[in-house]
């Protein structure tokens, strides 16, 4: 009478599907931070007898229309995608995920005027909200920043709030308070370690996101001013040789794709280990 | 009067909106705990059993009425003003321990933040002691206990302050009846070896006449009967008092079917 | 002899890396009201799924026989069976219903899928007959709305309205204040009395069975320890567990209850002998050895340790 049952995936399974995809994202972070070694020319070095070459010796990807190395291009660019994606995702979720623990865990004033705020920001669709500030604020990496972190942090908030609101009726917390605990300590030791998991689920599967929509806007020429490499301006400037020099455009496009699909599956595969574990 | 009692509480009130109506939990409740007494609570879901205590610990705030605590008057104080004097044990003693640490790091916390302890680790050897449960068990995390072991844990976690007074909000109802008596027969060893006060509250009025000194009967938010627990057996006053008492099922239902048949 | 409603024989279930059931062995006639009783953990719950034939994810039945009116069930056991002949009341009020699903949508979904007429007034005695006050405003409204207690009577109530042969009670009164409490036995005694149904009653406490139990069943890790009519097991009981059972049930002597320090097993029976010998007041040296017979300790009473060696 024994049967086997399907099962689904171990815990162990998942694990490793975690530990991979971020093995992954490591090696991509490594490769960014090492771009000046691992490039084979100066990303900004010009070269007027090599405008649009064909992939080669020289040039493993090419060079665009002033004859700089693509590779290298890129390389430099994953300096600025990766890392400008990975601090606004920490400052805007370590900013709003403390917005929203407070308002959950006081309510009164503080909550109604911090979530009404986020139900305004939130009415506007991201990307347009985001277009209009870097518009304002003019060109630069850290003016695209604050213009997606503008919108960003409400997710943080919204979703601290509710889960903080949940726990703070739970009777562990009661005990807290009875145990001598203070409104800090409540907060720092017992609710945020409680209600970490969602916030990093979330934070992980933000990062693709964020990724490409800071390539949006420096391709929109609202990011990254030129020369300096980034894979949204590149793809824009060189999108009118696409004809005559396809790999100017499909190298940044690839590497975009490339390390946004990564990011995203390390957000699905922590997501799915914390649901399994109950933490989300 | 023998003694000065240890809490007071008069004309206890305190609504809840819900929704658009207001449902009130209680409605002047008014009673005494002595030193060294354990006053058993008795009432269904829904009279108001829960919401006494957590008003006595000040989790919550009595909308009117007046709390005293060793005479003074504490209706508006903060659960840490109250802490060293009255503590409380949840029904969910699971639920009541911070699920990402083990209890040990629960029990260091009270005896850390409220002070007075030379050697915290000794004290939680004792606490462990104290309640009977093996010290290994307490490197474990609440979910990784059973419901007997953690309901002492959460006991051990109460006594960490020197209360005068321990407040059970139902602590046996989820447990099996031999994980129950035995949690009844430690609340009462510490009862005579610390000569703490309790106030037991349950729904079973068999196991609350075992335990208790007095009673006092809950419906409704309203107090409908008041006085020692074996006269509110033996002899009970309200209709609604027998009622409960009626509905305990003891070993004795077997008796009566076979006088019946 | 007359004819058993449900047998089972030698059943064994095991997780992996113990055992939870092993050779559990009893029967019931129809119309006949077992209480199953033991701790946590002795395996009730799982019992009762594998009769249902419902595996918690890892369970293996790993050896043993159900059989049901003379059929053997297999899982999974077929719908019409369930429900109409084997109906379930969980420890959970809200697990019986859907939460959003008004009873009276729900009451015609159930009756109607086990090819049952929805006759309202047939519904409305029926809650009538269980005391159930203004059964047209019950019927309008959702189980959200309802207490557990108020939800386990309504349960109840589809579950005479089905008329099964055999119902399955989890703990169905564990979660239930002691007023609830009483009610809910003394609607499952009218359905038995009304349907003719049998109860397998799974439960801690031996003041339940006392009540309303024809025969009593003790289990302790895994294993039935003790079982018999329920007037012998529960006023000389024989095993050394099921005494400390009853020494557990509060009662108005006065006296505080007495409970068996310890716990119990985790994994079923971990050991060839008696499991129950570490927790025992009256084990020998040798008792962790023996091997685990039920022995005939009086007229209809099987137990299989008397606490004498």
């Amino acid at each position: 009478m024994r049967k086997m049952q399907k099962r689904p995936p171990t815990r162990r399974a998942r694990k490793t599907r975690v530990l991979v995809f971020l093995v992954l994202a490591l090696l991509l972070m490594a490769v960014s931070l090492l771009a000046p070694y691992l490039a084979p020319n100066d990303p900004n070095a010009t070269n007027a007898a090599a405008q649009n070459a064909a992939p080669g010796a020289a040039y493993p990807l090419g060079a665009d229309r002033y004859g700089r190395c693509v590779l290298s291009r890129v390389l430099a660019g994953a300096r600025t995608s990766i890392f400008s994606a990975v601090a606004l995702v920490a400052v805007s979720g370590i900013v709003g995920s403390l917005l929203g623990v407070l308002c959950g865990y006081y309510g009164g004033v503080l909550d109604s005027v911090v979530m009404r705020l986020a139900d305004i920001l939130l009415a506007f669709p991201q990307m347009v909200l985001a277009i209009a500030v870097a518009g304002v604020l003019g060109g630069g990496l850290l003016n695209a920043m604050l213009a997606l972190g503008v919108t960003s942090w409400t997710l943080y908030a919204r979703l601290a709030r509710s889960h903080t609101m949940a726990c703070k009726a739970e009777p562990f917390i009661a005990a807290a308070k009875l145990s001598g605990c203070g409104d800090a300590r409540i907060l720092l030791c017992h609710i945020l370690p409680n209600i970490a998991g969602p916030l990093i689920v979330n934070a992980a599967t933000q990062l693709g996101t964020t990724m490409i929509g800071i390539a949006g806007l420096s391709f929109l020429g609202l990011g990254v001013v030129p020369p300096n490499a980034e894979w949204g301006s590149m793809i824009n400037e060189a999108r009118s040789y696409i004809q005559l020099a396809p790999w100017t455009v499909l190298a940044p496009a690839g590497a975009t794709v490339l390390t946004v699909m990564i990011f995203n599956c390390l957000g699905d595969a922590v997501r799915d280990l914390a649901d399994e574990s109950g933490v989300a | 009067m023998e003694h000065k009692p240890l809490l007071e509480v008069r004309h206890a009130t305190k609504e809840y909106k819900r929704g658009s109506r207001c449902v009130r939990a209680l409605d002047d409740v008014s009673f005494t705990l002595q030193p060294g007494e354990i006053l058993g609570i008795v009432g269904e879901s829904g009279s108001g059993k829960s919401t006494l205590l957590r008003q006595i610990v000040c989790l919550e705030h009595l909308d009117s009425g007046e709390l005293l605590l060793d005479g003074r008057d504490v209706t508006h104080a903060a659960p840490r003003d109250v802490c060293r004097r009255v503590q409380l044990v949840f029904q969910d003693a699971a639920a009541s321990f911070d699920p990402r640490r083990t209890v040990r790091q629960s029990l260091y916390e009270p005896l850390r933040l409220l002070g007075g302890e030379p050697d915290p680790a000794a004290r939680v050897t004792e606490l462990l002691r104290q309640v009977g449960v093996p010290e290994e068990l307490a490197d474990r995390r609440p979910a990784q206990l059973s419901g007997g072991q953690c309901q002492r844990m959460a006991i051990a976690r109460a006594l960490a302050a020197r209360p005068a007074a321990l407040l059970c909000d139902e602590v046996t109802s989820a447990l099996d009846v031999s994980a129950q008596a035995q949690i009844v027969r430690l609340l009462a060893s510490l009862r005579a070896g610390l000569g703490l006060a309790i106030v037991f509250v349950s729904h079973d009025l068999a196991l609350v006449s075992s335990l208790c000194d007095r009673a006092m009967v809950l419906q409704g938010g309203r107090c409908v009967e008041q006085g020692a627990a074996n006269a509110l057996i033996t002899n009970p006053q309200e209709p609604y008092t027998r009622r409960l008492r009626e509905s305990v099922l003891t070993l004795d239902a077997l008796r009566e079917r076979e006088r019946k048949a | 002899m007359e004819e058993k409603l449900l047998t089972v024989q030698d059943l064994c279930v095991s997780y992996g890396d113990g055992d939870v059931l092993s050779g559990v062995t009893f029967s019931m006639r129809a119309g006949e009201i077992l209480c199953i009783a033991g701790e946590s953990g002795c395996g009730k719950s799982t019992l009762l799924k594998a009769i249902l034939g419902i595996k918690p994810l890892g369970a293996v039945v790993t050896g043993g026989r159900i059989t049901f009116a003379g059929r053997e069930l297999h899982a999974p056991v077929p719908r019409r069976l369930l429900g109409a002949e084997i109906g379930m009341i969980f420890q959970n009020p809200g697990a019986s219903f859907n939460p959003v699903r008004s009873y009276e949508k729900q009451f015609r979904e159930t009756l109607r899928s086990h090819g049952r007429a929805y006759d309202a007034q047939a519904v409305l005695d029926c809650l009538e007959t269980l005391r159930l006050p203004d059964g047209a405003r019950i019927l309008k409204s959702c189980p959200y709305e309802m207490s557990g207690g108020m939800n386990q009577r309504i349960a109840i109530a589809l579950a005479m309205l089905l008329r099964p042969r055999l119902l399955l009670c989890d703990e169905a009164t564990g979660a239930l204040d002691v007023t609830t409490q009483k009610a809910v036995v003394e609607e499952l005694l009218r359905l038995r009395s009304e349907c003719g149904t049998a109860i397998l009653f799974v439960t801690h406490n031996l003041g339940v069975a006392a009540r309303m139990a024809d025969t009593v069943g003790v289990m302790y890790a895994g294993r039935m320890v003790e079982s018999g009519d329920a007037a012998a097991v529960l006023q000389s009981p024989a095993h050394p567990y099921t005494q400390s059972l009853i020494a557990a049930v509060p009662d108005f002597g006065g006296a505080l209850p007495k409970g068996l320090p310890g716990q119990p097993p985790l994994h079923g029976a971990e050991t060839p002998g008696c499991a129950f010998a570490p927790r025992c007041p009256h084990a020998q040296p040798g008792c962790g050895k023996k091997a685990y017979t039920m022995r005939q300790v009086g007229a209809r009473h099987f137990a299989c340790c008397t606490g004498r060696v």
